[in-house]
């Protein structure tokens, strides 16, 4: 592409692109973060819960429990400092009764007053990066996530373009760029693609 | 890879025993606890590579369920059916092995919710995705009815020892 079209003032076209190519990285910045880690953790959703982090550990609690479940469940919680309210209690078994809080289970044995709490805690930075990026159905975040795809898009091909020469996509660019672009397609070729 | 979490319910949990059987039927959680229960320490291997050696289960057999449903001659698979739509399924005689259970209690304690509770299926001679986390049915089946994974390249049989990883 000349750096002079006929008629026209000298136009320092690439200038341009490195200044867009250079805005546009510094606004992505932040966004890039935040979806780049989310997909990191949502490409290894089978093996890791990057929205929460499950714990357990074993209590005890002072016995006689009341008979009544409703009341053993309110006790338990009690002694165990929960504050939330008990949403349901359930004797399973005589030697189990079940207690469940807000995102807590308390498994309870009412003869040796052993107690098993099991519960889940939010990862705050990955459920919130999780929550953006999966978007489902936030019609503003669905805005502003297709301006940062198309600011992406605007990031890679001005990046083809903003070096001349040998740096450039008549050097080492085109054989980058082609690496770049033939990685997916060979996956897709020798991994037979997507089923019917 | 057991699909997405059903509800940490014990009040409102039910398991149903359905299909080719003669007399199916629901219990609920008081009830599994009720029936006959097996204890079993088993290996289990997860077809991404890790094992667990010696674990302790607690349920009920498999077997027991289908001796009360009456399953029916022509059945020849079980469907294990998962919280949301989750599916496993196994041949109707390796279901039926003595070491498949209903497991509601792992390591001397409840199930915790993250590993299944209330109660998964328990398949131990399998890659442990046929193992089906909250399970809330059982489905007995003439024909073959490939599950959630086994639809996704999956093996439809998902031996361990043979390493029947992927269809």
């Amino acid at each position: 592409m000349p750096d002079r079209l006929p008629g026209l003032p000298r136009l320092a076209w690439r200038s341009l692109v490195r200044s867009l190519h250079r805005d546009l990285g510094y606004l992505a910045v932040g966004l890039t973060v935040v979806y780049a880690l989310s997909g990191l953790a949502v490409n290894h959703v089978a093996e890791w819960d990057s929205n929460f982090q499950a714990y357990r550990s074993v209590r005890r609690v002072s016995l006689p429990l009341p008979a009544d479940a409703g009341l053993a469940a309110a006790a338990v919680a009690r002694q165990l400092h929960f504050r939330g309210p008990v949403r349901e209690s359930y004797r399973a078994a005589p030697d189990q009764l079940e207690v469940m809080l807000d995102g807590v289970t308390l498994h309870v044995n009412p003869v040796s007053g052993r107690v098993v709490e099991e519960g889940r805690k939010p990862r705050p930075f990955f459920r919130i990066a999780n929550w953006l990026h999966l978007n489902r159905g936030k019609r503003a975040w669905t805005v502003v996530a297709d301006l940062y795809a198309v600011g992406l898009l605007l990031l890679s091909l001005s990046g083809l373009f903003m070096l001349p020469g040998r740096n450039g996509i008549r050097g080492r660019g085109a054989v980058l760029a082609l690496i770049g672009a033939v990685v997916p397609v060979l996956y897709v070729l020798l991994s037979g693609g997507p089923g019917r | 890879m057991g699909g997405q979490p059903g509800p940490p319910d014990y009040t409102g949990y039910r398991l149903q025993v359905h299909g080719e059987v003669d007399q199916p039927f629901v219990v609920d959680y008081a009830a599994l606890l009720a029936l006959p229960q097996t204890e079993l320490t088993c290996d289990v291997h997860c077809v991404t590579r890790w094992s667990m050696l010696n674990t302790r289960w607690s349920g009920v057999r498999l077997a027991a369920l289908a001796g009360r449903a009456g399953v029916r001659p022509g059945a020849r698979w079980v469907v294990f059916e998962g919280a949301h739509g989750y599916t496993a399924n196994v041949p109707l005689h390796e279901a039926l092995a003595p070491n498949v259970l209903v497991a509601h209690h792992f390591g001397g304690d409840p199930l915790a919710h993250g590993h299944g509770g209330p109660a998964r299926a328990l398949v131990p001679d399998l890659y442990f995705w046929k193992s089906a986390k909250w399970l809330t049915g059982i489905r007995f089946s003439a024909a073959d009815e490939p599950g959630y994974w086994e639809t996704r390249g999956y093996h439809n049989h998902g031996d361990p020892w043979t390493e029947e990883r992927y269809a």
